[in-house]
């Protein structure tokens, strides 16, 4: 996927770190972000092509982030990720497709899995625009 | 189980996760048989142990419901 540009959002500053070299050395061009409110900041800058969201994290948690997201962009799909072992991931993840994500990654997962995800969503997305164009 | 004891499982398990990361990036740049060897081990491991941590706060819930 060279060239797709992916939002990426998690408060784990290691995890990001992680996230954000096995997404670029697959092709992406990442734009990081440490919580919801600064994630969402940066969509002025042009919509990305896929955005990845933690759930749980301060200023602006994934959950609110997500629904923010989906009512401004209902193009961009979305992947979120969560450990939240506490309750189950389970738990929060279902909430957040619920809620309008695309697709959910239970932390923790290995990053090739977040790489593969990433390829599919969009993968996903581009399908239904290239079988309507050649229609 | 404790809720800060839960929670004390999910920071493990989320540092497991990110050993195993370190481990998977540094496999994208190794070149070396041993050193690849070693790397995958660690990632594994750090799997392994996130799998004990999974079932052992997962039968914590299900003591909780």
């Amino acid at each position: 996927m060279p060239g797709k540009t992916v939002l990426l959002i998690d408060d784990d500053v290691e995890l990001l770190r992680q996230m954000t070299a096995a997404l670029e050395r697959a092709g992406f061009v990442v734009t990081p972000a440490t919580d919801g409110e600064s994630g969402l900041k940066r969509l002025k800058a042009g919509p990305p092509d896929l955005v990845i969201t933690d759930l749980l994290m301060p200023v602006r948690e994934g959950i609110e982030t997500i629904i923010d997201l989906r009512r401004r962009h209902p193009e961009i799909p979305i992947l979120a990720i969560s450990g939240g072992l506490r309750l189950g991931p389970g738990d929060f993840l279902n909430l957040a497709r619920l809620l309008g994500a695309d697709a959910t990654l239970a932390k923790p997962f290995r990053l090739q899995q977040l790489v593969d995800a990433a390829r599919h969503l969009l993968e996903q997305r581009s399908a239904p625009a290239a079988a309507a164009g050649r229609a | 189980m404790p809720l800060d004891r839960l929670m004390l499982l999910h920071e493990l398990n989320n540092l497991l996760g990110k050993i195993a990361g370190a481990a998977e990036l540094g496999l994208l740049r190794a070149e070396h048989p041993e050193v690849r060897a070693e790397l995958e081990t660690i990632v594994r491991l750090a799997e392994d142990g996130g799998g004990i941590i999974r079932r052992h706060a997962g039968s914590a819930r299900e003591a909780r419901a």
